[in-house]
């Protein structure tokens, strides 16, 4: 007989965009839009999207776009929406935190309502300090 | 009088029962077990729930492309999993805590299974709501900390306060472990990480030599020498692991299920749904409807 403790054992790009506006009504429409797409992509068809690949675009996804008036929008684009980002605004400035490298959904947001983007590396980039203590609270904060 | 509910799990190397309250093994080496009896799951099987990380540490080996495993797909592996005899599942990534509703998925696997439930997390996202979410939903968690004080800062750009602060929201919720990897920067705090495990109370500190990946050579021979001098002189109040990375000849390590073949012991299931020998293999076998019926077939394959 032998008898021990112990568990199995396991082991484990940082974005801004800047989007600004000419407008706060602007501005605000982009972020409303942005948080119909993250609503649409949390939904349980964008748990599927890594089972089923190869579809293109599933039938209720396209019809939210329609109703959204999205139609530069595709599955991809909305899936974005579905990892763990942050979005806020500031008058006309909408800032968008990812650490994901696909980035297209987020401009075809900031795009559509007019804005002029910017896209920089948080590893790279020194943005004023007032912005990375709210891009670094945002990262150290519970998910679930 | 002591009442303890056991798994069982049959294998060549005898009956195993397992309580994951406890982390209690007990082998019993001397019961014969008839080859149509054993059980078929791996032992154990590590999930990376999301490639999602914050931290852009230069030898983690996960891939960086987005991913993610659905949740509903996950609950019934561990179904499957748990019948079929594996003794339990840790999630990992990516980070784990990054998924959503991370604790709603430990929560259900606790609840429908028997396996034991474990993380693997770099501790910045624990916070006391997430931490109270999980209780009772695992049964250990491992703490990702990379050397000490300004090593640590430098390797993961956090403060290294914030990972003192998660191993003391970790202490409430369940046993839990450190883990380090090891390489030309952290060789040299070996004595330091012993001493912050002990400190912080965990159960055991696992090191992990740094494997190599497109980024980084892994750790050198000289580095390697200077674990296994360390390791053989070592008298620390926290017990030590060491991950299967070829360097289990040379160390003192207990073999836990005498004879155990790898695939045996532990497979990975990667964020995009790939069933793999262990989490550094190039290559595996996409999980379909079953994920017993992959790990038959990457067993058959090899």
């Amino acid at each position: 007989m032998r008898i021990w403790n112990g568990y199995g054992s396991e082991h484990s790009m940082d974005l801004v965009l800047i989007g600004q506006f000419q407008t706060v009504t602007g501005a605000k429409a982009a972020e409303e839009r942005m948080e119909a797409l993250k609503a649409l992509a949390e939904d349980a068809w964008s748990d599927d999207d890594w089972q089923s690949p190869g579809e293109r675009m599933p039938r209720e996804l396209g019809e939210a776009l329609a109703e959204m008036k999205a139609y530069d929008m595709g599955r991809y684009d909305v899936d974005v929406f579905a990892l763990d980002h942050t979005v806020t605004r500031t008058g006309e400035a909408v800032r968008i935190w990812t650490d994901e490298s696909d980035v297209q959904g987020f401009l075809k947001a900031l795009l559509h309502y007019g804005a002029k983007v910017e896209i920089f590396s948080r590893h790279k980039w020194d943005e004023d300090t007032i912005t990375r203590t709210d891009a670094s609270t945002r990262s150290d904060s519970g998910s679930d | 009088m002591l009442s303890v509910t056991c798994k069982i799990r049959l294998s060549a190397a005898g009956v195993h029962l397992f309580d994951r309250d406890s982390g209690m093994n007990v082998l019993l080496d001397e019961v014969p077990v008839p080859v149509e009896q054993f059980s078929r799951a791996p032992r154990y099987l590590s999930i990376a729930l999301t490639n999602a990380c914050e931290l852009r540490c230069a030898y983690c080996y996960a891939p960086k492309h987005a991913a993610a495993l659905d949740r509903e797909r996950v609950v019934a592996w561990a179904a499957e999993l748990d019948a079929a005899g594996c003794l339990g599942v840790g999630f990992g990534g990516g980070e784990p805590t990054a998924y959503r509703r991370f604790a709603q998925l430990c929560s259900d696997i606790a609840q429908s299974t028997s396996m034991a439930v474990t993380f693997t997390t770099h501790g910045h996202r624990l916070t006391p709501e997430l931490v109270e979410s999980l209780r009772g939903a695992v049964h250990f968690v491992r703490l990702s900390v990379d050397g000490v004080a300004a090593t640590y800062e430098r390797l993961r750009g956090r403060p290294f306060a914030a990972v003192v602060q998660a191993a003391g929201l970790l202490g409430s919720l369940a046993p839990f472990g450190i883990n380090a990897v090891i390489n030309a920067d952290t060789v040299g705090e070996l004595d330091d990480l012993a001493e912050f495990a002990d400190e912080v109370g965990a159960s055991e500190l696992l090191l992990l030599p740094e494997q190599p990946t497109a980024a980084t050579p892994g750790i050198s021979d000289a580095d390697a020498q200077r674990l296994v001098e360390w390791t053989a002189a070592a008298r620390n109040g926290v017990q030590l692991a060491i991950s299967r990375t070829g360097l289990e000849a040379t160390l003192p390590t207990a073999d836990a299920v005498p004879g155990e073949r790898p695939l045996d012991a532990h497979m990975h299931v990667d964020a995009t749904g790939v069933l793999r020998p262990h989490a550094y293999a190039p290559t595996g076998l996409s999980v379909g409807d079953s994920i017993m019926e992959a790990v038959q077939a990457l067993r058959e394959a090899r």
